[in-house]
C-alpha cells in the first residue's frame, strides 16, 4: 500500500464532557477509497470533522502527511503534522449533506465552485481569469456546465451534489469527503454520482473518504471500511470487514455475504 | 413641491438626510448577511446592549456629577461599544445547542440589556426626555460631527468588508468547507459580528432601535426576494435602504410625520409591493 495520508492514533472523540467514540486507530492511504459505515447517531459525522481538522481529538493524535507535491516553505513535503492544529495542511474537498446548506442563500453554480478557489486566493486576493477557468473546467467534469448559471436553491439534488463535487475539486484538494452523498436519491440518481467519483479517481488518482450509513452502496467500490456501531469501531479492507461473522458481530443480527455476479451483496 | 425644496435648503436637514441615509446603506449591506444568518434578532439585542452602555455611563456621569447640562460623558460611546461589541463576539461564537438553543440567548440578552437600561435611567437623576433621545437616538438631531462620525463608520466598515468579502461569504454559508480549507471560519465569523456590532452601536445612538432595525431587516428582506446572485442583493439591499431613508425623511417632513416611522412604512411598502409583484408574476 501507498504512504499514510492520514493517521488516527488511538484517537478519543467527543463534545463538551461526552466522550462519542474512542480506541480509533487507523490510516487512510493516498488514492485510496476509504468508506465510514454507520447509522446516524454512530459519529460518523463526527469522525468526519475530526478528519477535516473542525473537531479536536479528546485524546490521542491526527496526524497529516504532507503529500509528494503538496509541499510549500512552511509545510514541506512528507512533514507530518496534528491535523487540528494546521488546518489546510492537506487539502480536503468536503462536499457536505447538501441539507446543511442554507437555501437562502442566493448564489448560483458557478459561485459555489468558485468558493473552492478561496483558499489558493487567501485574503485580500480576488478570483481572476484563472480562477473563472479552473471553475468552469472542473463544473464541466462533473458535467454541470449547464447548472453555472443556475441558482443552486432551485437545483435537484444530484445537481446539487455534482456542484458541490466541482467546488471540492476546484480547491486542487488532495482528498474527497463525501457526506451521505447519495442520500435521499433515487437509483439513478446514486448510480450516477457513484460512477463520477470512480471516473473522478482514475482520472486523477484522488484520495476518496465517502461517509454513508448503507454498507451496500460502498461493498463494491470501497478498499477499505470503518464500521461504526454502538460505539464499536471496526476498520479493514473490505475482503476483511465483509464476512457474515465480522457483520453479525457489530451488528448483533445474522447477516450473510453472497457474491452475485461478482458483486458483493449483503442480505439480512 | 415648494416644500419639499425648502428642505434641501436647510443646513440641518441635509446632515440628516446624509446621515440616516449613511445608516442605511450600512445597516442594509449588513442585514443581508444578518438574514441569511437567520441573526434578525441579534440585531436588537445589540441595539439593547448599546443602549444598556450607555444608560450605564449616564448614571456614573450623573452619580459622580460629570454631566454637564445636556452632555454625556465622554466615555459613555467607549462603554457602549465595548458593551456591543462583546455581546457581538458572544452571540457570533457557534457553540452545540444543548441546554438551550442560540436563539433563546439572543432573547435572554435581548431582555436582560433592555430591562436593566430602564431601570438604570429610572435610577438616573435627569430629565427623561432627554435620557431618551440620548439612548435610543432620533435621526432629526444628526449634527454635521454626527455625519463626519458616521462617514468614518462607513469607510472602516466599508474596507474590512472590501477586503474580506469573500471571508464572510464562505464563513457564513459553509464554515465546515471553509474551514477544512484552512480558512478558520470561527474567526471571520467573530470578525463579521465585530463589524455588525460597531455598525449597530454608532449607527443606534444616530438614528435610534427603530430606525436602525428597520434597515437591519426590511431592505435585506426585499432583496433577497429579487437577487440572483449574492453581489446582486447586497448591491439591491443597498439601493432599498437608501431609497427608504430619503423618501421617508422626505415623506416625513412634507407632511410633518414621525420621520422614522415614516421610513419604516415607506420601507414595508416597498417590500409588500415587491412580493405582491413577485407574486402576480409568478401566477
Amino acid at each position: 500500500m501507498s504512504t499514510a495520508l492520514i493517521e488516527f492514533q488511538d484517537v478519543a472523540l467527543g463534545y463538551g464532557r461526552k466522550v462519542v467514540l474512542r480506541g480509533l486507530n487507523f490510516a487512510i492511504a493516498e488514492g485510496e477509497f476509504f468508506g465510514i459505515v454507520g447509522a446516524n447517531g454512530s459519529g460518523k459525522t463526527t469522525v468526519l470533522r475530526a478528519l477535516l481538522g473542525i473537531l479536536k481529538p479528546r485524546s490521542g493524535r491526527i496526524l497529516g502527511h504532507v503529500p509528494a507535491g503538496a509541499g510549500n516553505a512552511l509545510l514541506p513535503e512528507g512533514a507530518r503534522v496534528e491535523m487540528g492544529d494546521t488546518p489546510g495542511a492537506i487539502r480536503f474537498g468536503y462536499v457536505p449533506q447538501r441539507g446543511f446548506l442554507d437555501e437562502l442563500y442566493p448564489p448560483n453554480g458557478h459561485d459555489i465552485v468558485m468558493m473552492g478557489r478561496y483558499a489558493e486566493l487567501g485574503p485580500l486576493q480576488w478570483p481572476g481569469a484563472r480562477d473563472r477557468q479552473v471553475a468552469g473546467q472542473c463544473l464541466e467534469h462533473v458535467g454541470g456546465a449547464a447548472l453555472a448559471d443556475k441558482q443552486f436553491r432551485s437545483m435537484s439534488g444530484g445537481q446539487k451534489q455534482r456542484i458541490l463535487i466541482a467546488r471540492a475539486l476546484a480547491s486542487e484538494a488532495r482528498v474527497l469527503v463525501l457526506d451521505e452523498p447519495t442520500d435521499g436519491m433515487d437509483l439513478e440518481g446514486q448510480k450516477s454520482i457513484l460512477d463520477l467519483i470512480q471516473q473522478l479517481r482514475e482520472e486523477s488518482g484522488i484520495t476518496v473518504v465517502y461517509v454513508t450509513h448503507r454498507l451496500n452502496e460502498l461493498s463494491n467500490v470501497a478498499q477499505r471500511l470503518l464500521l461504526l456501531h454502538d460505539g464499536q469501531v471496526r476498520v479493514g479492507s473490505v475482503a476483511a470487514m465483509l464476512t457474515g461473522d465480522v457483520l453479525c458481530e457489530v451488528y448483533g443480527v445474522p447477516v450473510r455475504v453472497e457474491q452475485i455476479d461478482g458483486k458483493r451483496v449483503i442480505l439480512t | 413641491m415648494s416644500k419639499l425644496l425648502e428642505m434641501f435648503q436647510q443646513d440641518f436637514m441635509l446632515n440628516v438626510i446624509a446621515g440616516t441615509t449613511i445608516v442605511a446603506a450600512l445597516c442594509s449591506y449588513l442585514g443581508v448577511f444578518i438574514v441569511l444568518r437567520r441573526a434578525v434578532f441579534v440585531g436588537a439585542a445589540l441595539a439593547q446592549v448599546s443602549s444598556l452602555g450607555v444608560a450605564v455611563a449616564l448614571w456614573f456621569g450623573g452619580a459622580m456629577g460629570m454631566m454637564s447640562g445636556h452632555g454625556l460623558p465622554w466615555w459613555a460611546q467607549p462603554l457602549a461599544l465595548a458593551l456591543t461589541l462583546g455581546a457581538s463576539v458572544a452571540l457570533a461564537v457557534q457553540y452545540r445547542e444543548r441546554a438551550l438553543p442560540r436563539e433563546t440567548m439572543v432573547g435572554v440578552v435581548y431582555a436582560a440589556a433592555a430591562g436593566l437600561a430602564i431601570l438604570v435611567v429610572a435610577t438616573t437623576a435627569g430629565a427623561e426626555s432627554q435620557v431618551m433621545n440620548l439612548l435610543f437616538g432620533n435621526v432629526l438631531t444628526i449634527s454635521g460631527s454626527g455625519v463626519a462620525g458616521l462617514s468614518a463608520l462607513a469607510v472602516i466598515v466599508g474596507a474590512v468588508h472590501g477586503l474580506f468579502f469573500k471571508e464572510f461569504l464562505f464563513a457564513s454559508f459553509d464554515p465546515d468547507m471553509a474551514t477544512a480549507l484552512g480558512i478558520r471560519a470561527r474567526w471571520w465569523n467573530v470578525l463579521l459580528f465585530l463589524t455588525i456590532g460597531l455598525t449597530i452601536s454608532f449607527a443606534i445612538r444616530a438614528a435610534g432601535a427603530l430606525v436602525v432595525f428597520n434597515f437591519l431587516v426590511l431592505p435585506a428582506a426585499t432583496s433577497l426576494l429579487l437577487g440572483r446572485r449574492m453581489r446582486a442583493t447586497l448591491a439591491l439591499a443597498v439601493a432599498f435602504g437608501v431609497l427608504a431613508s430619503i423618501a421617508g425623511i422626505a415623506i416625513s417632513y412634507v407632511w410633518d410625520l414621525p420621520t422614522g416611522p415614516t421610513i419604516v412604512a415607506f420601507s414595508t411598502g416597498v417590500l409588500l409591493l415587491t412580493a405582491g409583484v413577485q407574486w402576480i408574476c409568478r401566477r
